[in-house]
């Protein structure tokens, strides 16, 4: 026993080795999901009546100042706007955002290889690209004088507006009604925003579409 | 023909000795001029102050408007990025607090919520804490995928590697960078690191095409710590470096360069210098721990138990709970042996991993139990894990058995890991 | 000898730069735009992960347990899968629904709510609900779920349950542009 205590000894504080920390490191790795969350869709006639505007936000509640700052968008995600001409439901045209490098890139409104789930990108359908805008900085806009299109992508204010506690607490029965005044909770923060103007003439021209957004990952 | 083949196995030999030789050799991988930089930027560190700016924010909103819950979570994660950037463990209970309210507020219903309380309950090593919200998040259903992720994650945490790979079964996915850290978790669990290395490399690349910082950062410093653990020491610190150009604050990757300039380069006088940079910033007692370990490298017996009161004070907080216990166990094994077994036990219950086991066999042979302490060796720990540590421990209970046959090939083991397990141990192993 | 050891030497630096290289830069090929810029290949297929059409359907209306499902159902499939489900939460929600202020009782409502998509008209107006156009787009102003609620909670006449018609909150903290990309500013 007293030589075994010896030879203890020697490496007795060996406890704060190599490895035994980085176990403890990789204990709790990030799960990625969230890149990919859509918060919110609009879609609507542009200041030029020709044209249709769609507008893709991602990653909710931002703080002003480096969380803003420093938020990028995912470059395995791709954005999809979804557009069907026909009233079926099944999209007839996409708008494609991909971005890389600093840059979103738009493809499209072009027939897609394929409906549903999965989609490829046409290198072909490339309608423009913009560099992603800075926070602080001033909004970085394409305007595609071959395509008529319009881009843009980067943080902007969150533009919805809605007291999501006091209806979460309706929900779970806590509350009967809505306060007066009520709280918006999405005052003061911001988003990742991807907006883009397209000729109404791309789409189909008059009538109506119906559209929705979609983010896939490669 | 014969001749041949006696040539080509010479051949073979001679590559691979000079092979060994070449990365045995005492070469200098480190420099200074690589990393400075990054330590003289500790001040200020700027990751800690985004996340204080952040929690400042989130703090005066949900002030203005208490019934705002959505905020909760965004406090947690400003005050789990100060715990990340400070080593505070104040930080973390903060992060608990809050996820605490907001899953009341939520009834314990949202997925997603569970899932944060539950990750803050992994980082404080209450594992049975987290799988019991787990659960109750894969029940409800929706976010199902990140709570299959983290149930895989706790139950290897908790040594259950089959409920483990029933989980790794149902998120299978190669182009999926959760699966394929996890896939290396695994393969590395099993002993495979070549699959490990490989399987973190596909996911690292993930990482880069999608050019998130976060997930880049992780990915390198996980990459560089199995670099290691396989002796690519060079690739190690190369990763290390990587990582910090894109965080330059970041205290895992620093350490990780002193681990190297310790164990590798024997530079006792520099990696203590890097630790002390990182202690102004960061501060976690496991660098007291390495302080000491290289201060009795050094045979500076003062300097050792400076080193370690300074761990006894750090952890004398009660918001560390178990968080430390197996350090603090390893540490009894010595002066207080019953300590450790008691320490011991616990783990067992808790988590009856083969590291849990290994710490309690080693206890009960420092209190002299050497029999009982092989049984639980042989049935828990050998064929369970090939982590060095637990080679270690054994190869002391083999020998307190007289079974020194057993040893040869465990010293052997143990002596080509040697930058993994460090210099002192490694005087140690030679003693085998 | 001397060979031998040339050439272990040379096999042993290979294999040395060999694990030492950093990971292959990936070489992309260079395609041009319309406008003559060199752009990069978009390769791989890529996946559903999320969606979303009229704003806070998913959240209202899916039961929890079935969010992630409707996250990837396609829209064309939606109505069978997810009509009777909602026609449910929305008497659990207002169990004195009838109609509501566009005359749809709860299966013709829900029936046009299952299918989650934005019609946009590309003929002149585009709201979510002004007063005359029903939706017919939604523009960033759009107070939806003031819109929404009405639709749920507010009867035939938006009359009823006054106190869950109107989250009293009507506008962003933050004025839009009137012009490209029309988003305020970020704070």
């Amino acid at each position: 026993m007293k030589k075994l205590k010896i030879i203890l000894g020697v490496g007795l504080l060996a406890v704060a080795g190599y490895f035994t920390v980085a176990a403890d490191h990789i204990d709790a790795p990030a799960v990625m999901g969230g890149s990919s969350d859509i918060t919110d869709y609009f879609a609507f006639q542009g200041q030029d009546n020709n044209n249709i505007v769609f507008v893709a936000n991602v990653q909710g509640l931002l703080a002003p100042g480096s969380a803003t700052s420093s938020a990028t968008f995912d470059e395995n995600v791709m954005i999809e706007f979804n557009i069907d001409t026909n009233a079926d439901a099944v999209e007839d045209l996409v708008i494609q955002a991909v971005p890389r490098d600093g840059k979103m890139y738009f493809f499209g409104p072009y027939q897609p290889n394929s409906t549903g789930i999965s989609s490829t990108i046409k290198s072909e359908a490339l309608a423009t690209s913009v560099n992603i805008s800075q926070y602080g900085g001033a909004a970085a806009i394409s305007n595609s004088s071959v395509s008529g299109i319009k881009a843009f992508a980067g943080p902007r204010d969150d533009p919805f507006f809605f007291d999501f506690a006091q209806y979460s607490e309706i929900i779970a029965g806590n509350a009967t009604s809505f306060n007066n005044p009520g709280s918006d909770t999405f005052a003061g923060t911001n988003v990742m925003s991807i907006v883009v103007e397209v000729p109404k003439a791309l789409l189909g021209g008059s009538g109506s579409i119906n559209t929705w957004v979609e983010s896939k990952r490669k | 023909m014969i001749t041949k083949n006696i040539w080509f196995v010479l051949i073979v030999l001679a590559i691979f000795t000079s092979c060994k030789t070449d990365t045995d050799s005492d070469s200098t991988i480190t420099s200074q001029k690589d990393y400075l930089v990054f330590l003289e930027s500790n001040n200020p560190n700027n990751t800690q102050k985004e996340a204080k700016e952040n929690f400042e924010f989130w703090n005066e909103k949900i002030n203005k408007e208490p019934n705002q819950f959505p905020y909760l979570g965004k406090l947690a994660s400003s005050q789990n990025a100060l715990f990340e950037a400070t080593g505070n463990i104040e930080n973390l209970k903060n992060a608990e607090a809050y996820l605490v309210q907001l899953n009341e507020k939520t009834q314990f219903n949202k997925p997603s919520h569970l899932q944060s309380l539950a990750r803050v309950y992994i980082s404080q090593h209450r594992f049975l804490e987290a799988l019991e919200l787990l659960l109750n998040a894969e029940n409800i259903g929706d976010n199902l995928e990140a709570s299959q992720k983290m149930l895989f994650d706790v139950y290897l945490e908790l040594g259950d590697s089959d409920k483990a790979a029933a989980y790794l079964e149902k998120f299978k996915d190669f182009s999926d960078f959760d699966y394929l850290l996890r896939l290396a978790k695994w393969s590395d669990h099993n002993s495979d690191l070549d699959a490990a290395i490989k399987y973190m490399e596909k996911a690292t690349a993930i990482a880069e095409s999608s050019n998130l910082k976060s997930a880049k950062i992780w990915s390198y410093t996980n990459l560089a710590d199995f670099y290691g653990h396989s002796g690519q020491i060079d690739k190690a610190y190369n990763f290390y470096l990587k990582s910090l150009e894109l965080d330059p604050d970041n205290s895992y990757a620093k350490k990780g360069i002193a681990w190297i300039v310790f164990s590798h380069e024997k530079n006792t006088k520099e990696a203590k210098s890097i630790i002390n940079k990182i202690l102004e910033t960061h501060n976690a007692p496991d660098y007291y721990l390495l302080l000491a370990e290289i201060a009795e490298y050094e045979g500076n017996e003062k300097e050792k138990n400076k080193a370690l009161d300074s761990y006894w004070q750090a952890i004398n907080n009660s918001g560390y709970g178990d968080m430390y216990n197996v350090y603090s166990a390893k540490l009894y094994l010595d002066s207080n042996p019953e300590k450790a077994l008691e320490i011991a036990k616990r783990e067992v219950e808790n988590r009856p991993t083969a590291m849990s086991y290994s710490l309690y066999s080693h206890s009960l042979l420092s209190i002299g139990q050497k029999e009982e302490a092989l049984k639980v060796l042989e049935t828990h720990v050998i064929g369970h894990t090939t982590e060095p540590d637990a080679l270690l421990t054994a190869a002391y209970i083999y020998k307190a058995n007289g079974l020194n046959e057993k040893v040869k090939p465990i010293k052997k083991d143990l002596l080509d890991s040697s930058f993994e397990i460090g210099p002192l141990t490694i005087k140690e192993v030679e003693l085998l | 000898m001397k060979s031998i050891k040339i050439l272990l030497t040379a096999t042993c630096l290979s294999v040395f730069l060999f694990n030492c290289s950093e990971d292959d830069v990936n070489d992309r090929n260079f395609a041009t735009s319309p406008e003559g810029e060199p752009i990069e290949q978009f390769d791989g297929t890529y996946t559903l992960e999320d969606q979303m059409a009229r704003p806070a359907i998913n959240t209202v209306f899916v039961n929890s347990g079935s969010k992630d499902t409707f996250n990837t159902t396609l829209p064309a499939d939606m109505g069978s899968a997810f009509q009777s489900s909602f026609e449910a939460k929305l008497l659990a929600l207002n169990p004195g629904y009838t109609t509501n202020a566009l005359g749809l009782d709860a299966a013709t409502f829900t029936t046009v709510l299952a299918t989650d998509v934005l019609t946009v008209s590309l003929d002149g107006t585009t709201t979510f609900f002004d007063g005359t156009n029903v939706l017919t787009g939604r523009t960033l102003a759009d107070d939806v779920i003031n819109v929404e609620l009405l639709l749920i909670f507010g009867g035939p006449m938006g009359a009823d349950n006054p106190g869950l018609t109107n989250d009293n909150v009507d506008a962003n903290d933050k004025p839009f542009l009137n012009s490209f990309p029309y988003l305020a500013s970020p704070w």
